[in-house]
């Protein structure tokens, strides 16, 4: 047991922590490096795609970066960048001094930090996944990919999986149990209704996933044949699978964009958010929709005319509540005084370009339509749109946003701009032509194009793009580096903001909250420094408390331990020979964890 | 910062000029100048939808933008804007009218989606469609025809396309008659086309395809041509096309020899001979294809100078031309180049490129 004086530095206190702060900043640091990498990997395919019939990177690297830079950007660089901003935040905005199985969270944190790694093994003995993000079947069986590239994906991906399933689980009880007094659930901030809704969708998706790789390591391994169509099996049941999990995911990835969106656009418009309460039942109907249009991936395997029809519509219906959103969006900016820092203007172009993406996922709702654009750069330009230009510029956003409060110094605001503008500028200029690429026929997951297809001005274009955002990158990480030593200092108020994170100091103490907070409305911290008619009013003074009374889970190595058995044990898959007994030294490693992480003082 | 108007529009204007012809310009797999009825259905269908996505557009640009500027943060203002929360009219109607507006979009949908998985006539004209890693073989049950990455067709005729894959996934699309349907592996699709019109009667349209699904190392290299002719041509066409190559010069002969020698035949058919491999495609009207390796290379003697030259000397997967095929030639088994002229000699002289 810990009390809150005994705020522990140095790495071990990183490796036991159970606080959801130094997770939440671990989570985002490690979605950094990932970041590096996925980008890498965007470069050396922009790179390879420059000229036609370029060779640059080989047919079995660039196939190896398309499967790399798509799974890595999803699962290790949106997801977890996400669950970084639930962590150090959840607690923070219901008003609560930790999540409910803070142990639990470092958990998923290591877990999710070795699965990343066994994804990524590939690389060090040359077998680097190479069957697409999707891993459609039966490319990835025995047969057509002998090797251990398939292994490494769909184990790393398992052990992803499971770190975000337990996260789930988490943050659903902190947010349904852990409010602080008053808030009610129409009281929550947005970022926590679409939090919520995320784990939700997480929660109902993922174990869809579990099972359909399960399938394909018992198929590889165990002589299943679930996906093997010679072996009464069905490579459509694996894209049925993939799908019901691969839609939701969609908006696991947009969902928390959105909630940071909203809380940035409110506290530099200072108005709160248009239709609070349409905005958080547009993110349960997305949700919901959301697991009603997995087929609208397979339009073109021949569904049949009712169940295309099906999802032609779902699909097109999905466009309603996100009409809603942005409409909102507006409504909120207009009227209000716009203040343009950089976190602003993250959030303004994530609500431009992620129009702009809805629109041309509008098109292709059509079946028909879809049937052209299938496959094609401009299925390529549409995703990008919506989960580039809209949530990672909204994740850029919400960095920017909340730095001040876990540094306790701002971001430079003209490195930022530059950033920005490298960003907004440099994307526009990869993914807008890639409409175009699409329109004339080029297919996607090409490693090269003749010269006599009439593709190559715009993969040029496109490729300069890429290098701009490149260069953006760079600045965003000169910035960070800089602002953490040398940034303004920030008080707990940084931003004038609304919601309960900014009652306290920057960073905020150990145990968050010295006094638990108790809120009569949305936006409570808002009106107890204006009156409804924007009179500022006296701030009640603070009340005091002895920190030494608040009680605080103790560190714990156990956390990392278990997860490290997990990876073991999953690796055990990749080990010739011996690798039975190396799947049992991990599942022992977990039994006996799971026992010292019972019989431990919390 | 104010942008002077005019810089804008010579900053613009090319840029919408070359992104204007680049849209419209006719490559050989654009998706917006159909020739077939299926393929202008889907263009009226995306030029409605095109329409209304736009109308949204602005609808969302033009406010947005107008309120980044109108509001934006002046110089020194403090004042607390008015904290408006909702407004239910608004709400209402920025739910119902993009409602109205995906119906228009809907209604020709279904009618579409109807026609797409219609019953196809009963004297269309069937060819399977079976894709390989990395090529494309094409049956045609009625006439006994096997052939590879060129499917021929007579003009203006119903055809019906069973699609096969031999490996993995792999997906048929000819972007100028139409949208895309998959090969599935132990499953059998159907895509209908009506075939289009002859420009020159007495030539031959050549219309690209290209596989759009990843199924392995060569994916990009997975092209193939829809030729279409009169339904004259198409007739001795059929006649022709099952006869093996002439055999008339000694070097021909010497080719011949090797393609039995050199263990071609394992894997590829030739009408009329001993050749009878099912693994790679039949090369028996070889000689009339305008391309070689799926559209990789062109079907000349340099082109097949250098395929052959890359299936000696490289090691799979490491090919140059093709990597991963499986064009290989097993241990021992040199080419010289005289070797390679000699087959070359004897796969050109196909009898259907006599017709």
């Amino acid at each position: 047991m810990s009390s809150a004086n005994s705020q522990q530095t140095g790495l071990w206190s990183w490796i036991t922590t159970v606080d959801h702060k130094k997770i939440g900043i671990m989570y985002a640091l490690a979605a950094f490096f990932f970041l590096v990498v996925g980008g890498a990997e965007a470069i050396l395919m922009r790179t390879q795609l420059l000229v036609p019939n370029n060779d640059f990177i080989t047919a079995r690297t660039f196939n190896s970066m398309v499967t790399m830079h798509g799974t890595t950007m999803i699962f290790l660089v949106v997801m977890p960048l996400s669950a970084a901003f639930f962590n150090y935040l959840t607690p923070l905005m219901i008003g609560a001094r930790d999540v409910a199985f803070p142990r639990l969270n470092a958990l998923s944190f290591w877990i999710f930090l070795f699965g990343g790694i066994l994804l990524n093994f590939g690389f060090f003995i040359d077998q680097v996944p190479r069957g697409g993000w999707f891993g459609y079947a039966n490319l990835t069986s025995l047969q057509y990919t002998p090797d251990l590239s398939v292994d490494f994906w769909a184990m790393g991906l398992q052990v992803v999986g499971l770190a975000s399933l337990i996260a789930s689980v988490n943050f659903f009880v902190t947010i349904l149990n852990m409010r602080c007094k008053g808030m009610t659930l129409l009281k929550m901030p947005m970022f926590m209704w679409t939090n919520l809704v995320t784990q939700v969708l997480l929660m109902l998706s993922l174990p869809v996933i579990t099972i359909a790789l399960l399938m394909v390591t018992f198929d590889r391994h165990f002589g299943t044949g679930f996906f093997i169509p010679g072996e009464g099996g069905s490579v459509i049941l694996w894209q049925h699978l993939f799908w019901v999990f691969g839609h939701p995911e969609v908006y696991i990835l947009i969902l928390p964009a959105m909630g940071i969106v909203s809380e940035i656009l409110t506290t530099f418009s200072k108005k709160p958010l248009f239709g609070y309460s349409v905005m958080v039942y547009s993110s349960c109907a997305i949700g919901f929709l959301g697991f009603a249009v997995w087929a609208h991936h397979m339009f073109t395997t021949g569904l049949g005319p009712w169940a295309t029809t099906f999802f032609s519509a779902a699909t097109m219906l999905i466009a309603v509540p996100t009409g809603v959103k942005i409409f909102n969006w507006i409504s909120t900016v207009w009227g209000g005084r716009i203040r343009f820092t950089t976190a602003n203007l993250f959030a303004l172009s994530f609500v431009a370009m992620f129009t702009f993406g809805g629109l041309s996922g509008i098109m292709h709702s059509s079946a028909p339509i879809d049937s052209q654009h299938q496959d094609t750069y401009f299925v390529v330009a549409h995703f990008h749109y919506v989960l580039y230009g809209g949530a990672v510029m909204a994740l850029f956003g919400g960095i920017y946003y909340w730095f001040p409060k876990v540094t306790g110094r701002f971001m430079d605001e003209t490195m930022g701009k530059i950033q920005f503008w490298l960003y907004m500028i440099g994307f526009n200029v990869t993914f807008f032509p890639m409409h175009f690429l699409g329109v004339q026929g080029m297919p996607r997951r090409n490693y090269t194009y003749a010269v006599d297809q009439g593709w190559d001005l715009w993969n040029w274009v496109a490729s300069v793009g890429a290098y701009a955002t490149a260069v953006g990158g760079i600045v965003f990480a000169i910035n960070f580096f800089w602002s953490l030593k040398k940034g303004a200092k920030a008080e707990g108020d940084a931003w004038n903001g609304r919601t309960l994170e900014w009652t306290i100091p920057s960073p905020p103490h150990e145990y968050n909250f010295g006094i638990e907070p108790t809120v009569t409305r949305t936006d409570d911290f808002w009106y107890q420094k204006y009156s409804e008619d924007g009179k500022k009013l006296q701030p009640p003074k603070p009340e005091k408390y002895d920190p030494n009374d608040i009680h605080l889970p103790g560190p714990s190595y156990w956390p990392i331990i278990l997860a490290a058995g997990i990876t073991v044990a999953a690796s055990g898959f990749f080990v010739q020979g011996i690798g039975l007994y190396v799947s049992l030294l991990g599942i022992a490693v977990v039994v006996v964890s799971v026992y010292g992480w019972s019989f431990e003082e919390a | 910062m104010e942008f002077p108007k005019r810089w804008l529009k010579i900053l613009l204007a090319p840029l919408m000029f070359l992104s204007l012809t680049s849209c419209f310009e006719k490559l050989p797999m654009s998706t917006v100048h159909s020739v077939t009825e299926w393929g202008n259905d889907i263009n009226e269908l995306y030029l409605i939808t095109t329409i209304v996505v736009t109308f949204v557009f602005f609808m969302v640009s033009i406010p947005f933008c107008y309120a980044m500027w109108k509001f934006r943060e002046k110089e020194g203002d403090e004042t607390i804007p008015k904290q408006v929360k909702g407004n239910h009219v608004l709400e209402i109607l920025w739910t119902v009218i993009p409602v109205i507006l995906l119906i228009i979009i809907f209604i020709p949908t279904f009618k579409l989606i109807m026609k797409q998985y219609a019953e196809p006539p009963e004297d269309a004209l069937v060819i399977e469609a079976i894709g390989h890693q990395w090529w494309w073989e094409f049956r045609y049950p009625e006439y006994g025809i096997v052939t590879a990455n060129e499917m021929y067709v007579p003009e203006q005729r119903p055809v019906t396309i069973k699609l096969k894959s031999a490996d993995v996934i792999h997906s048929f699309w000819i972007p100028r008659w139409g949208g895309k349907v998959d090969n599935i592996p132990g499953e059998v699709n159907t895509i209908n086309y009506v075939t289009p019109a002859l420009e020159d009667p007495a030539k031959a349209d050549y219309y690209q395809g290209h596989c759009v699904e990843l199924c392995g190392l060569s994916h990009a290299r997975m092209r193939y041509e829809a030729v279409v002719l009169s339904a004259e041509r198409f007739e001795t066409w059929t006649k022709v096309a099952k006869s093996p190559p002439k055999v008339t010069t000694a070097l021909q002969k010497k080719g011949q020899e090797l393609f039995m020698s050199k263990t071609c035949f394992t894997c590829h058919a030739i009408e009329g001979t001993a050749a009878k491999g099912l693994i790679g495609p039949d090369l028996t009207n070889f000689g009339d294809r305008r391309t070689l390796a799926a559209g990789t290379l062109p079907n000349d003697a340099e082109g097949m100078h250098t395929w052959l030259r890359d299936s000696v000397d490289a090691k799979p997967p490491y090919q140059n031309v093709k990597p991963g095929s499986l064009m290989v030639f097993g241990e021992g088994f040199e080419l010289t180049e005289e070797d390679i002229k000699a087959l070359t000699a004897y796969l050109h002289n196909s009898t259907a490129k006599t017709f």
